[in-house]
């Protein structure tokens, strides 16, 4: 309506303006890379992991003694738990899944030293380890080794290799294009050794990641194996809603079965994969608390110069009001006039915060910040003005028009 | 008369303060919000900068090797390619200690292994080890409560020794002088040479690669003991050669994988030039054997360096830095808004008191009081929010339940415990705040002519 | 065109009840120019703020134009201010912010009218009171007369049946509000109804007709002989 006028009339005085416009202008900022950035590691929270992680659970066990012997230790051990009721599966692994540690090796579908590689984690473990940890076989079927003895350590472990594995889906598409891993063999020149791809598991996420990361642990070579001595570590995995029953009977009856060894810990996998999270958790909370302070801030400082503008104006707005403004014409005004202050605000604001995603891009690898999340951040700034100003708004539309004629 | 001015400066500022509670309460609420995100940012950076060895941090020096193959697609996977891998293989740690121009040397890393206490009511269980050389304890000032470390020549032997933290020392024999002690451990005995007192230094600068932010292990074994056990590794091992292979344990000792940390004391610069040269002639001269394919990118750093290469602060923390700085912008802002139209709607009574005799810089000085006294009491409600603040990180952060050891929460109090320094800060930020928000309303209040606001309406 | 019959204005308070007006009658002609005088409390701006629908009478009947406007609800008073009369007050009302184009334009715009209308409506006003050159200034670049001839653009514009003036020259010396009162006869010449109220008796003796209201009771002072009540009821003293 009389927007031009409205323009010229904030420009005449403008440091109110000019200060809300400036605190709206960083508060968008902030919002959208806060948003942009925990939006990623939601992402990373909630990728799907392919494994059954709220029916397993792991038992460390820790041999000690001269006489201990790790292989018939790992074969009784298994035979016991595979016993258990309501146990699906059990398996003895070398690491633990859902955590940060582990082993990774280069793979390339040709013998010889190779410069362009691909990486992979490596899941070294008993022959049943795929239905231990749930996961899903798209093609071929769970490979498998005579492992009659247990290596002496995890380099041995891992040099000894096995004449046939299992790989994720995402690493098979990325060594062979065509989509025809099944069959072929793949070869790691730091333990020079070869394998046949016999299976392909769907995905297993071996540690959480996201971006770029993500590439290198949901890529996993399946090795069967014995884990070396002297650690035993062992996944079990129940039918639901069993998991307790089997975790308790574990505690009372495992220790004793084998000589010179304890039990170092044992833990829900559930649980295992909350701590490795719990990281990325508690820092996504701490920025929404921060993007949500600064928007509170800003909405006060929005509130506070619409009440102030409210109470210095209360003649001019009974004036309008004796000349033919209705109520709704002064609420129209306060709003409108917020919101040009507003648009100003999130204009610069779109700016910042592309400047300030791109800082971020560099410094987290992230690929560049979406537009939309810009769209967002202008939606949510235009309503927190809104908001702020429609009590002052109201309180203005209140005036009377006689306070046009009052001499005070 | 000027602490009398004073007096009647905050008499008024606070009449003034208790005339608008709700905006008055609104403000200093956001200045609170303003200076807790700050304090926080600023807490947890501080406690990540530090220097844990600075009297003595340009003494000592990681040695770093580039023994990577030729330059290729995998480097792009790397923060700075440009730098040298951070460990050293074990063929070039044994090379290295061969030179006698560093005043001490240590090559290191951290194993695992089993005590058995033998004692009834406590079970075997799995300790963290550092391996290393004799040199360690004296290099790094390591204080002891009992004993001490072992000789040069224990290294050789590999004698059965060790040496204690003090958290195990506890465990196992209840905090009393265990010298002389034997402790089976990973199925031998060993003597107990030394305890050593509380001692965590953060970062973790002589163990960075793997953790920044560790605690220390539990004890102490000569580095000898690594070929004569096969005491496994339990950090990292980066094989950096396309050649390179690793099948056992012995491949661990001659492949070109490094996960030895390698670390030299030189008080004396005269060393550094000369140890640089060793450095390099030693892998000009293993060139012949086909490694060190790159040019020479051989970095000898001291700690300082060290901690930047590393980058412990994180860039996590330097945006959380950022982060707060630009909120607490928008606090300050804000407040000057506020504080803007409170006093210019206070402006006739202004207007009265100038025309009662108040010059303007009374003015100026009574509305900048003000705002001041708003930023200090914000202050302080902003340290209190800031402490919350940081027991929820704590409690958010380090409730893993691995290591419940007193030492893990002693390292997650000293990362996020706020020193005098950040108190002393937090004041000076509240006050800056405040005048920083306060100048522009006051001088503004201050210009206007008393004449425009005692007329009638 | 205006009828005042019986009206009554009454503000209750917790403790007392005060009657600014009481039984007001009154008759206005178009093309009347009316002087209100009377002593401070008399009520003679209430008397101002009912017959510019500021303000709802408690009793009595509000007859504009033919149209009974007592009791209306606040969005039709409002567009009876808006299309039918204009305001000029004391202290001139201008939005300070606001250039004097924009100011005159404030009225038209509730009106919805046209930008070209509004456009030719806003110079011809400014033209008739003089200010056609200055259509950019703000009101701090105008002495208090231009400013006051700026209100009365504004309440021109939009082409009032009345004109309801407030103390038009109560904060202007004594040169410029003589030529704010040529101008109000110039307009009254024209046409339009001019309602003022004022304190100053040399002003009010520049109008047609001069009506004294006091403790709320309004009576008519003829030029010649003594004054007669307008009120049915009790006499007032001279």
């Amino acid at each position: 309506m009389e927007i031009k006028a409205l323009l010229k009339a904030l420009w005449r005085s403008r440091t109110g303006p000019v200060l809300i416009a400036v605190q709206i202008a960083i508060a968008l900022a902030v919002l959208v890379n806060i948003a942009y950035v925990v939006a990623g590691r939601i992402e990373v929270y909630r990728r799907p992991t392919g494994i059954d992680i709220d029916n397993i659970f792991w038992v460390m066990s820790q041999g000690f003694g001269k006489d201990y012997d790790q292989a018939s230790a790992v074969r009784s051990d298994l035979a016991y738990l595979n016993g258990l009721p309501g146990v699906i599966a059990a398996a003895a692994s070398l690491s633990l899944p859902q955590t940060f540690s582990g082993y990774g090796l280069p793979f390339s579908t040709t013998p010889g030293v190779q410069p362009a590689r691909v990486g992979g984690r490596i899941m070294l473990m008993t022959d049943r380890g795929l239905d231990a940890l749930g996961l899903h076989l798209i093609a071929g079927r769970a490979p498998h080794a005579d492992a009659t003895t247990a290596p002496p350590d995890p380099m041995s472990a891992i040099g000894r290799w096995a004449p046939e594995v299992a790989v994720t889906q995402l690493l098979a598409t990325k060594l062979f294009p065509k989509g025809d891993a099944l069959g072929k063999t793949i070869y790691t020149g730091l333990i020079n050794k070869a394998a046949k791809i016999v299976g392909i598991v769907e995905r297993m996420q071996a540690a959480p990641a996201g971006g770029p990361a993500a590439d290198f642990t949901e890529s996993v070579v399946f090795v069967p194996g014995m884990p070396p001595g002297p650690t035993a570590l062992y996944l079990v995995r129940t039918q639901p809603g069993r998991r307790a029953e089997a975790m308790a009977q574990v505690e009372k009856s495992l220790a004793d079965r084998v000589p010179g060894r304890f039990i170092a810990r044992m833990q829900t996998l559930t649980e295992t994969a909350s701590e490795t999270r719990s990281g990325l958790k508690s820092s996504s909370i701490i920025l929404g608390v921060v993007a949500l302070l600064v928007l509170a801030v800003t909405a006060i400082g929005i509130f506070g110069l619409a009440a102030f503008n409210v109470t210095t104006r209360t003649r001019q707005i009974g004036t309008r009001r004796a000349i033919g403004a209705r109520r709704r014409h002064i609420l129209r005004y306060f709003l409108i006039e917020n919101w040009l202050v507003s648009t100003a605000g999130v204009l610069v604001g779109c700016v910042l915060a592309l400047g300030l995603g791109a800082e971020l891009s560099v410094m987290f690898q992230l690929p560049r910040l979406p537009l939309y999340y810009l769209a967002f951040g202008v939606v949510v700034l235009w309503l927190i003005g809104l908001g702020a100003t429609l009590y002052p708004a109201r309180r203005a539309a209140s005036v009377a028009p006689a306070i046009a004629t009052r001499t005070v | 008369m000027t602490r009398f001015m004073l007096l009647h400066d905050l008499r008024l500022a606070l009449r003034s303060m208790r005339h608008t509670p709700v905006l008055t309460a609104l403000t200093a609420g956001a200045i609170a919000c303003g200076i807790a995100a700050a304090m926080i940012a600023l807490t947890l950076y501080h406690a990540r900068s530090g220097n844990p060895i600075w009297w003595k941090s340009d003494q000592l020096f990681a040695v770093t090797l580039d023994n990577r193959g030729p330059p290729g697609p995998q480097d792009q996977f790397q923060r700075h390619p440009e730098y040298p891998p951070f460990l050293v293989t074990y063929r070039d740690a044994k090379a290295l200690s061969q030179s006698n121009i560093p005043t001490r040397s240590v090559m290191m890393y951290r194993s695992v292994g089993i005590i058995e206490p033998g004692k009834p009511g406590l079970k075997p269980f799995s300790a963290s080890i550092r391996m290393t050389t004799a040199d360690f304890f004296q290099m790094f000032d390591v204080p002891f409560l009992f004993g001490s470390g072992w000789t040069r020549s224990a290294d050789d032997g590999p004698d059965p020794v060790i040496v204690l933290g003090r958290q195990l020392n506890d465990k196992l024999f209840a905090g009393a002088n265990s010298v002389g002690k034997l402790v089976t451990l990973h199925g031998r005995q060993f003597r107990v040479v030394g305890v050593i007192d509380n001692w965590m230094p953060v970062p973790k600068f002589y163990d960075l690669p793997l953790n920044s932010f560790g605690v220390p292990e539990d004890l102490y074994m000569p580095f000898g003991w690594t070929t004569a056990l096969q005491m496994p590794n339990a950090g990292i091992v980066s094989c950096v050669t396309p050649t390179a292979k690793v099948g056992s344990f012995n491949e661990l000792l001659t492949q070109d994988c490094v996960w030895l940390e390698y670390w030299v004391e030189m008080p004396r610069v005269a060393q550094r030039q000369r140890f640089q040269t060793f450095v390099d002639n030693y892998v000009r001269d293993q060139k012949q054997y086909g490694r060190f394919v790159r040019p020479l990118n051989n970095r000898i750093v001291n700690v300082s360096t060290w901690l930047a290469m590393n980058d412990v602060i994180g860039e996590e923390s330097r945006l959380q830095v950022a982060l707060a700085g630009l909120f607490l912008a928008v606090c300050i802002l804000n407040t000057l808004g506020l504080m803007l139209a409170k006093f210019l709607s206070g402006a006739p009574v202004t207007g009265l008191r100038r025309a009662l005799g108040a010059s303007r810089r009374d003015i100026v000085r009574q509305h900048l009081t003000e705002v001041v006294v708003v930023g200090i009491f914000g202050g302080l409600c902003g340290l209190l929010l800031s402490s919350l603040g940081l027991w929820a990180i704590r409690t958010l952060t380090y409730n893993s339940a691995f290591d419940n050891s007193a030492e893990r929460l002693a390292l997650a109090q000293a990362l996020s415990h706020m020193d005098v320094t950040m108190l002393l800060l937090a004041a000076l930020v509240s006050v800056v705040a405040g005048v920083l928000a306060g100048i522009y309303p006051a001088w503004r209040i201050g210009r206007m002519q008393p004449a425009l606001f005692l007329k009638s309406q | 065109m205006i009828e005042l019959q019986d009206v009554g204005k009454a503000y209750r308070t917790d403790l007392v009840e005060t009657h600014a007006l009481r039984g007001v009658t009154l008759h206005l002609e178009p093309g009347e120019f009316v002087a209100i005088t009377g002593p401070s409390g008399s009520g003679k701006t209430t008397l101002l703020n009912v017959l510019g629908l500021l303000e709802e009478a408690s009793s009595g009947r509000y007859l504009l134009d033919g149209e009974d406007v007592s009791g209306l609800k606040d969005d039709r008073c409002s567009r009876i201010r808006n299309e039918k009369l204009g305001f000029v007050f004391q202290s001139f009302n201008l939005i300070p912010d606001f250039d004097i184009y924009d100011n005159v334009e404030v009225p038209l715009n509730y009106r919805g009218m046209p930008r070209a209308e509004r456009h030719r409506r806003i110079t011809a006003a400014l033209e008739r009171v003089g200010l056609g050159s200055r259509m950019k200034h703000v009101p701090a670049q105008l002495s208090g007369g231009q400013q006051q001839r700026v209100a009365i653009a504004r309440a021109l514009a939009g082409d009032p049946r009345v004109i309801l003036a407030d103390e038009p020259t109560g904060n202007l010396d004594t040169e410029m509000s003589g030529q704010i009162m040529d101008l109000l006869e110039e307009i009254n010449a024209a046409g339009t109804t001019i309602v003022m109220v004022t304190h100053n008796p040399d002003l009010a003796r520049r109008a047609r007709r001069h009506i004294e209201i006091t403790d709320g009771r309004v009576s008519e002072r003829r030029r010649t002989g003594p004054q007669e009540p307008l009120a049915a009821a009790a006499p007032t003293a001279v």
